[in-house]
C-alpha cells in the first residue's frame, strides 16, 4: 500500500527565514506518529504544507501520492493550533458545516463524544472557553473516517482530565489504515500512545524511529531522549 | 459543491445583512407614515423633512454597507483564521471565490430592489413619475433601439459591480503573500490595482479619440459601440480579476 504520506527535499523559507531545510520524510499507514520539537522547530509549517495552506518554496509533498489539493483535503483531517471555527456558529451549525463538505463526517459519533464530554450543542462558539472550543473542534475533526489525521497542539489547552479522554479517542478512532501526526511539546502526556516520533529542530528532522526501538535499545523513555536531544 | 458553499454563504451573510435591510424597510415604514400625518405644527414641522432625510441616507449607507460587509467577509472567512477551515475543505479555491462573488451581487440586487420597492412605497406618484419621464426621454432619443439600450446598460452595470467587488478580493490576494502587514498591503495593492486600470482606460480612450469622427458622438454608436465597447472592457476586466485572485489562492496560499 502507498505510503500515506511523503516529503521529498522539501523546503519552507519565509522573508529571511528557513522553516524547512530539506526534509525527507515518509510516512506508511497505521501509525501514531509524534512530530516533537522546540517552539518554531517548523512543526506548523510541515502540517500547513500538508494541508495546503502554504505552498513549498522548493520540493514535493505528496498525500497518498498526489499533491495537495481537494482530492487530498477530503481523506485529510486537520485540527490547527488556533480556534478556526466562526465565532457566530452555534456547536449544531458547526456540525452541519463539516456534514456537508466531509462525506466521512460521521454525526452520531460527533453527538456522542459531545456527550462524554457534557457539551451542549445548542451553544454558540463565542460563549465557549478556548479550552472548551478546542475541544469542540477536537472532536469535529476526529469524527471523519480520515485516512490522514494531522493534530498540531490538540491537547495543550485542555484539562488533563479530558487530555485522558482526547487521546482515548484519537487512538480508538483511526482505523488500521490510517495515520494520526500529532505536534506537541507535552511529550510524556502522549509518549504511551505513538508508534513513532519525528524529532524537528530548526527546520531539519533530526530522528524518525520506532518508540519501542528506542526504548529498548537506549533504554530510556521520548521524554528523556527529547530533553537530552533539544537541551537549552 | 459550490451549491454548498453558496448555502453556507448565504447563511452566514444574511446574519449580517437582513438587520440592514429591515431597518431600511424600517425607515421607508415610518417615513410614510409621517408623512401622511399632518399633525406636525411649529417646530415640529421639521420632523417629516428630518425623517426624510433619515431614510435618503439609509438607502446609500445600506448599499455601502453592503459592499463593505460582504469585503470584510472575504477577508475575515479566507485570510484569518476561519481560512483554516475554508481552505481545507475539499474544493478549488475557485468554488471559494465564486460563492462568495455570486451572493455578494445577490445582495446587492436585492439591496437595489429594496432601495426600489421602498422608494415606491414612500413616494408613489413621484417614483412613477420620474421612471416615465425617464422612459418617455429613452424613447424619444432612441425610438425603436431603447429596450437593447436599456438592456446593454444593465448589463453594463452588473458587470461593473462584478469588478468593483473583485478588485478588493484580488487586493485582499496580493496582500495575504505578504508575511506581515497583510491589510495594509492589501490597500496598497487595491491603490495599484485601480491605478493600472484606470491607466489602460485611459490609453483606450486617447486611441479611440484619435480615430473617432463624428460618428461616435451619434445616437447608434452608443448602443452600436459605446455600451458594447463597455460591456467588454468590463468583462475582460472581470475575467483578469478572478483569474489572478484564483491563481494566488491556489497556487500561492501563505496563511498566517
Amino acid at each position: 500500500m502507498r505510503a500515506i504520506l511523503e516529503c521529498k527535499s522539501l523546503n519552507k523559507k519565509y522573508a529571511n527565514l528557513v522553516a524547512l531545510n530539506n526534509v525527507n520524510l515518509t510516512i506508511e499507514r497505521g501509525k501514531i506518529i509524534g512530530l516533537l520539537g522546540p517552539n518554531g522547530s517548523g512543526k506548523t509549517t510541515l502540517i500547513k504544507l500538508i494541508n495546503g495552506l502554504l505552498v513549498p518554496t522548493s520540493g514535493e509533498i505528496l498525500i497518498d501520492g498526489k499533491k495537495p489539493g481537494p482530492e487530498t483535503k477530503r481523506i485529510v483531517s486537520y485540527l490547527p493550533e488556533r480556534t478556526y471555527l466562526p465565532e457566530w456558529m452555534k456547536i449544531t451549525d458547526a456540525i452541519s458545516f463539516f456534514e456537508d463538505f466531509y462525506s466521512d463526517f460521521d454525526r452520531a459519533k460527533c453527538m456522542d463524544m459531545l456527550k462524554r464530554l457534557n457539551l451542549d450543542p445548542g451553544r454558540r462558539l463565542k460563549n465557549l472557553s478556548k479550552g472548551t472550543k478546542e475541544k469542540v473542534q477536537l472532536i469535529l475533526v476526529m469524527s471523519r473516517q480520515a485516512d490522514l489525521y494531522c493534530l498540531d497542539e490538540p491537547i495543550g489547552g485542555v484539562d488533563p482530565a479530558a487530555r485522558d479522554y482526547i487521546l482515548n479517542t484519537i487512538i480508538s478512532n483511526y482505523s488500521e489504515n490510517a495515520s494520526v501526526i500529532i505536534s506537541t511539546h507535552l511529550i510524556s502526556d502522549i509518549e504511551k500512545v505513538l508508534d513513532e516520533f519525528i524529532f524537528i529542530k530548526d527546520g531539519n528532522i533530526s530522528v524518525h524511529a520506532a518508540v519501542d526501538d528506542v526504548r529498548l535499545r537506549e533504554g530510556k523513555s521520548i521524554d528523556t531522549l527529547f530533553r537530552e536531544v533539544f537541551r537549552c | 459543491m459550490l451549491g454548498k458553499l453558496i448555502k453556507h454563504e448565504f447563511k452566514a451573510t444574511t446574519r449580517l445583512l437582513l438587520p440592514i435591510y429591515l431597518v431600511l424597510i424600517a425607515l421607508a415604514m415610518i417615513c410614510k407614515l409621517v408623512h401622511s400625518l399632518d399633525i406636525f405644527k411649529g417646530i415640529l414641522s421639521l420632523i417629516p423633512g428630518t425623517i426624510k432625510i433619515v431614510y435618503i441616507i439609509s438607502i446609500f449607507a445600506s448599499l455601502l454597507i453592503t459592499v463593505v460587509l460582504t469585503v470584510m467577509r472575504f477577508y475575515k472567512n479566507l485570510v484569518s483564521d476561519e481560512g483554516y477551515l475554508m481552505f481545507t475543505l475539499p474544493v478549488k479555491a475557485s468554488g471559494l471565490i465564486s460563492s462568495k462573488l455570486l451572493v455578494s451581487v445577490c445582495w446587492l440586487l436585492i439591496n437595489a430592489a429594496l432601495v426600489y420597492l421602498t422608494y415606491l412605497f414612500v413616494f408613489p406618484g413621484k417614483t412613477k413619475q420620474i421612471i416615465e419621464s425617464l422612459l418617455s426621454i429613452i424613447e424619444l432619443e432612441f425610438g425603436s433601439r431603447s429596450t437593447f439600450l436599456i438592456t446593454e446598460f444593465a448589463i453594463v452595470m452588473l458587470i461593473s459591480i462584478v469588478d468593483t467587488i473583485l478588485l478588493f478580493y484580488v487586493s485582499i490576494a496580493i496582500g495575504q503573500l505578504f508575511y506581515r502587514h497583510k491589510i495594509a498591503f492589501s490597500a496598497a495593492a487595491y491603490i495599484g490595482v485601480y491605478t493600472i486600470y484606470q491607466f489602460i482606460a485611459a490609453i483606450i480612450l486617447l486611441i479611440v479619440s484619435l480615430f473617432s469622427n463624428d460618428f461616435i458622438f451619434s445616437i447608434t454608436a452608443l448602443s452600436r459601440i459605446i455600451f458594447p465597447f463597455f460591456i467588454f472592457f468590463y468583462l475582460a476586466l472581470a475575467v483578469a480579476l478572478y483569474t489572478a485572485t484564483n491563481y494566488i489562492f491556489s497556487k500561492r496560499l501563505n496563511l498566517e
